[in-house]
């Protein structure tokens, strides 16, 4: 019975967080943490990067840096708790931070599981029908422009054209797929044609850049590269470590939250330091492996906790938390597919989080992502939704005295004045009623000034002749 | 059989590092023949257990272990061997993860399988230039090179090395597998690798077909 979410806005998380650990033991991670920084160092690889470090004047040798903990807990306190981001459309800007929920499909696949059953490489028109349908769907906030790579676009300008279809079919802020300094720099000069200017999307940012550490406690040229240039243009970054405890983190989970919680508050530390007042998301994904095959798995008890506590830590340090999503191995929308994206779902969303990536979507480990599995997720997204908003109307008329009145004991409310009057706020969604054919033939292409879209082809143009005659 | 040579063989399955190096030291102090060493205490071990891995007995952190061991212990006998001017058996392997990439677990594992299996591997590391990656092969002159590649913007340096073996007339002398999750077999074909794998075990797999031209069996 949840009521429609505003499109664009989020939604708003009713529940009292809580925390899975005591002061004593929250105090223990953060330690471990700071040690980890101190002790065994953060290895920068991109030099721009690693100068602005040293000029901090931290301790380093090459590139390996020792973060202290004065100069963390200094940037980390420069990083707002909350900050907006603003989509083509004024009505689907979000609020990342607070007690809002925003939810974005999932990210990063390489391939396409079709309805007939058969897994391909992603094509562009992949690509476009996806993001069309995020536009449709009212629970995704935030358009993920790397939803899938296509493989039939040139790799080297790849990046713009996967961002122009998400600025062009959509109207909702978006995650920009640009993942090295040039690209990203591509990114932001792209949203900068597309929203006024370079000034204007400063002022008021217009993407989420995700931003992953190599773990173990690294970021190499290509990430540091892109934390740089998003940072630069104001434009807030989600820190995302990927851990996979036993093989990129210590098997124990301690060690890995530890781990997790290390590499997000370095990467805020270092956007704190490019541009103070960024936004930022502490984010971080803590999977286990299957420790005979070595391949991730999804939906255990500990990846679970291990997303609790690290939401614990982000509220200890004021920052917004990205948890999530729908994970699964399974290579089709399956028992297992449903049993694995649920049990990863709720520690996902009873962790409070500000941004979930990956809500909807997700197979195979993380390379393919298929519209049934994105309806599919939709349907219990639904349901999330209304739990944890705390959908509960307690007025007087919600209490329905007067149909106790009217249907008596033993009688039955069916036709009752109350059921009908109430049918429209009260009507109950059945799982499984989202329709990826119907919210697809349903989709609006939001309109776009013609003007507007040939400044973006052009720059386009210029730019991807450039990089091939770089190429040689 | 020879306690010493079993000590080792035990300690290296066991990934006992100051246990497999003593028994090598004590081993090549006594004026062991090295090519014993390698073959019945250390590449055995290793057949062992890959042979147990498959069996599941044993978890993949203990294989990595002991492949990481065999290294160390390699190490010490090498000097030995080339002293003694034999070579080394098995089938050699150059890996590498291709430039601009830095993810090299699925590389790893695949790297201690390989040992299990009795192949001698040279893992380059990461991030490794092509032409870094050609000079290896023909250095080293392995039977196969295999890449590694997670990142979709960094699986085409894998057509790059290709193509650069064939300018280097390297090409014919050496086969190129590819893997990496976004790596499919449509694309090892299109580049015109000779192998690809999903997994690390099916790396091995495809390595001995490769190598012997027979189905090898392995599960």
């Amino acid at each position: 019975m949840a009521e429609p979410s505003k499109a664009g806005s989020g939604w708003r998380y009713g529940l009292a967080r809580f925390d899975v650990l005591s002061d004593e033991q929250a105090d223990a991670v953060h330690e471990h943490a700071l040690r980890l920084l101190e002790e065994i160092g953060y290895r920068v690889s991109y030099t721009p990067l690693l100068r602005l470090l040293l000029d901090e004047g931290l301790d380093a040798e090459g590139d390996l840096v020792r973060l202290d903990r004065g100069f963390v807990t200094e940037k980390v306190a420069l990083a707002p708790a909350n900050f907006e981001v603003r989509g083509r459309s004024p009505d689907r800007s979000v609020t990342i931070g607070g007690s809002n929920v925003v939810l974005s499909p999932t990210g990063g696949q390489p391939f396409v599981l079709h309805p007939d059953g058969v897994r391909k490489p992603a094509t562009l028109e992949d690509y476009r029908t996806l993001i069309r349908l995020t536009q449709a769907a009212d629970h995704m906030h935030v358009t993920s422009s790397g939803i899938v790579e296509p493989d039939d676009l040139p790799v080297a300008s790849r990046h713009m054209d996967m961002d122009y279809w998400a600025i062009r079919l959509a109207d909702k802020p978006y995650t920009p797929v640009g993942a090295t300094a040039e690209a990203a720099r591509d990114c932001v000069d792209l949203a900068a044609v597309a929203f006024d200017g370079r000034d204007e999307i400063e002022r008021s940012p217009v993407m989420l850049a995700i931003v992953n550490p190599v773990s173990p406690l690294q970021f190499d040229e290509r990430m540091g590269g892109s934390l740089m240039e998003y940072s630069s243009a104001g434009q807030p970054v989600i820190l995302m470590p990927f851990l996979l405890a036993g093989a990129t983190a210590p098997l124990t989970l301690a060690g890995a939250v530890a781990q997790a919680t290390a590499e997000s508050l370095a990467g805020v530390a270092l956007v704190q330091t490019v541009r103070p007042g960024t936004g930022t998301v502490f984010g971080a994904f803590v999977s286990e492996i299957d420790l005979h095959g070595g391949g991730p798995i999804f939906g255990t008890g500990g990846s679970g906790l291990a997303t609790l506590t690290l939401a614990q830590m982000a509220r200890r340090y004021g920052l917004p938390f990205r948890s999530g999503g729908a994970f699964t191995n399974s290579r089709a929308t399956d028992e297992r597919g449903v049993q694995e994206s649920l049990m990863s779902l709720w520690p996902s969303m009873l962790s409070g989080p500000s941004f979930m990536l990956h809500a909807a979507g997700w197979l195979e480990g993380s390379l393919a992502v298929s519209l049934d599995k994105f309806a599919q997720d939709l349907d219990v997204l639904d349901a999330f939704e209304e739990i944890l908003s705390m959908h509960l109307p307690l007025d007087e008329d919600a209490f329905a005295l007067d149909a106790f009145r009217e249907v008596g004991p033993g009688g039955t409310f069916l036709g009752a004045a109350h059921t009908l009057r109430s049918l429209k706020t009260s009507t109950p969604r059945p799982i499984a009623s989202n329709d990826w054919k119907l919210m697809l033939d349903a989709y609006e292409e939001p309109a776009i000034d013609a003007g507007l879209d040939e400044d973006l082809l052009r720059f386009m143009a210029e730019r991807s002749g450039t990089i091939e005659r770089a190429a040689g | 059989m020879d306690e010493l040579i079993k000590r080792l063989r035990d300690k290296l399955m066991g990934a006992d590092r100051d246990g497999a190096l003593g028994a090598t030291r004590e081993l090549l102090d006594r004026g062991e023949d090295p090519t014993r060493i390698l073959q019945e205490g250390m590449a055995a071990a290793m057949l062992e257990l890959g042979a147990r891995w498959n069996r599941g007995e044993v978890f993949l952190p203990e294989v990595v272990a002991a492949a990481e061991l065999f290294k160390k212990c390699s190490e010490l006998v090498e000097p030995a061997l080339l002293a003694s001017g034999q070579k080394q058996e098995g089938h050699r392997v150059v890996m590498a993860t291709v430039k601009g990439d830095l993810h090299d677990l699925g590389k790893n594992m695949v790297g201690a399988m390989m040992k299990t299996a009795g192949f001698e591997v040279h893992d380059l590391g990461k991030d490794i230039p092509t032409a870094a990656i050609v000079e290896a092969v023909r250095e080293r002159q392995p039977a196969i090179v295999g890449l590694s590649a997670l990142l979709t913007t960094t699986v085409p340096e894998q057509r790059g090395v290709i193509v650069a073996l064939e300018e280097a007339g390297l090409r014919g002398k050496v086969k190129v597998m590819v893997g990496g999750a976004p790596v499919t077999q449509e694309w090892a074909s299109e580049i015109g690798a000779d192998g690809f794998a999903p997994s690390a075990p099916e790396a091995v797999r495809v390595a001995l077909e490769l190598l012997t031209g027979v189905p090898s069996g392995v599960e």
